[in-house]
């Protein structure tokens, strides 16, 4: 009885932990840019068809894929903002929601097109299957690698905010982007980059989710309402709001689909409201 | 003497608002001017505008004899304009020490030598922007603007709300700097006449036009003029 509640409560971390993955760059362009980034989940789903077509047409291991799924990301990403993304920051925040939910059904039909309908199997390899025995309590060897990767991913993104003289940057410009240009930041490559580092982390997250989250072209949209919810209870443009509110979600949502499966979503719903309630300026708002 | 920073029929504002119209003004290498006006003149939004943050409706603003129409703000910055803004312009997520390295560029006034201008600013290295006194965050203003080792210095009333004795040590330390002459100095101030006693030149900015210029000593010494120009109604 415990074990199966530790075994829920562990399932809720590794899926809370991906959450956190995908969403803290939607985080980041909302915070720092001021931008409805509802295509976001796109990106996440381009990682992960990265992924998949490195492995299936060119045998490449499914580690090795991974950072290539952030690159890639992160490339296609660093394109849009300077083309498209870039014109919208002034824009009034119903033109933003227009502009990337046409491109969140641009990027539905494109993947249809290029990789069809269907679910996409991930054959992960052999050391990351099964399951571990940690402190008597039978663990999937996935989720342990998947936590572990976020944590290593957070530990290394609080240092390059907080330690790092580009993280001052960043933070300057969320800070006051007029008066940070004006004392000599560039502000525009500063958003470019961050805008990169957030969609190749979505990447990253959509690659390693396929054995979680499932991969198909419906992606951006089924998981949208999800990666908004993090972002809208964590508060945007920090790290630690959205990093809690991921694990609470992921928890939540995991042990109500296990134990009140005929209620199923509506936790999470119900559990959005509440906290929206409770926090309206997001857990730790950062504009408070 | 050459032309360091010139404004030619500048014309600039917010969005479509013109609040500038028609603003001339030439400064030489090392030169000092006060820039008065009333509240509302467009003092602030002059600066603004030679660092780039307003719309450019027409004129050129020249830089070393360069247009500097199509720089953003922090080419500006980083070609030598410093600007010291009216609010301060802290940033509440960055340390004392952060504020100046982050923008610190070389030159003979490092971060080290900074504390040693301002020592209650090397006691609070590792407080937020924010959570400095009045006269701290003013300091940080002016440090953060020094260790970009400027040509250009761009002050937006650096003594407003600040008490006696520290408007005093400021003062002072304008002086000093006004007087090594390394530096352009474009002093906004409310006190028109503790401007005038630090600085060569004065202009003086009515509805968005410079309307009067003068040795600063001669219209220090014309209480009459001075009142009629900038006195508060
Ligand atoms: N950010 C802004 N947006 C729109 N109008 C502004 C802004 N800042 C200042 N103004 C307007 O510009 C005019 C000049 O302001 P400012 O340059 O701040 O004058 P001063 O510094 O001489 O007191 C004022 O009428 C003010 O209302
Ligand atoms: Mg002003």
């Amino acid at each position: 009885m415990i074990a199966n509640f530790i075994g829920v409560l562990f399932d809720g971390i590794a899926y809370g932990s991906l959450l956190f993955l995908i969403s803290i760059g939607l985080s980041v362009t909302l915070g720092l840019m001021n931008f409805v980034n509802l295509a976001h989940g796109a990106f996440a789903m381009l990682g992960g068809y990265v992924c998949v077509m490195l492995m299936t047409r060119w045998g490449v291991p499914f580690l090795a894929t991974l950072p290539i799924a952030f690159i890639a990301t992160a490339t296609v990403g660093a394109v849009l903002e300077r083309t498209l993304y870039r014109r919208l920051y002034k824009a009034s925040h119903l033109d933003q929601v227009l502009f990337s939910i046409g491109l969140t059904f641009m990027a539905i039909a494109a993947a249809t097109y290029a990789w069809g309908p269907s679910q996409q199997p991930v054959r992960l390899p052999d050391l990351l299957r099964g399951q571990v025995e940690v402190f008597g309590l039978q663990l999937g060897t996935y989720r342990l690698f998947l936590v572990a990767v976020v944590v290593a991913i957070t530990f290394a993104l609080a240092w390059l905010m907080e330690k790092t003289r580009f993280g001052a940057q960043v933070r300057s410009a969320v800070d006051d982007a007029d008066v940070a240009n004006g004392v000599g930041i560039n502000v525009n490559l500063i958003f470019s980059l961050m805008f990169a580092l957030g969609t190749g982390l979505a990447g990253l997250g959509g690659a390693l989710g396929i054995d979680v989250l499932g991969l198909d072209p419906t992606f951006p949209l089924k998981y949208m309402v999800y990666f908004l919810l993090v972002v809208a209870v964590g508060g945007a443009g920090t790290i630690r709001g959205p990093l809690v509110a991921a694990l609470v979600l992921g928890i939540f949502d995991v042990a109500g689909k296990y134990y009140v499966p005929q209620v199923g979503a509506f936790i999470i719903y119900t559990l959005m409201v509440l906290l929206l309630i409770a926090f309206p300026a997001g857990l730790y708002g950062r504009r408070a | 003497m050459t032309e360091r920073l010139g404004l030619e029929r500048v014309s600039a504002g917010y969005g479509e608002s013109v609040i500038l119209d028609g603003a001339e003004l030439a400064l030489q290498a090392g030169e000092s001017l006060a820039l008065l006006g009333r509240n509302g003149a467009g003092k602030s939004t002059l600066l603004r505008t030679v660092m780039g943050l307003t719309r450019l409706h027409g004129g050129t603003v020249r830089y070393d004899g360069r247009d500097l129409a199509r720089d953003p703000p922090w080419k500006r910055s980083r070609a030598g304009i410093a600007w010291v803004p009216q609010e301060r312009g802290m940033f509440p997520s960055l340390t004392v020490d952060e504020h100046l390295t982050t923008v610190a560029r070389a030159g003979p006034c490092t971060v080290d030598r900074a504390y040693d201008l301002f020592p209650s600013l090397a006691m609070r290295r590792s407080s937020p922007g924010n959570r400095l006194s009045g006269g701290e965050q003013q300091m940080l203003a002016i440090a953060r603007a020094l260790v970009m080792n400027p040509a250009v210095l761009l002050l937006d009333e650096p003594m407003e709300g600040l008490a006696p004795v520290i408007v005093q040590e400021l003062k002072g330390l304008l002086a000093t700097l006004i007087g090594q002459g390394g530096m352009t100095v474009v002093l906004v101030e409310q006190h028109a006449r503790l401007a005038l006693s630090i600085t060569a030149r004065a202009a003086v900015l009515e509805r968005g036009r410079i309307v009067h210029q003068a040795p600063s000593a001669q219209l220090i010494a014309d209480p009459s003029t001075l009142q009629r120009l900038v006195a508060v109604a």
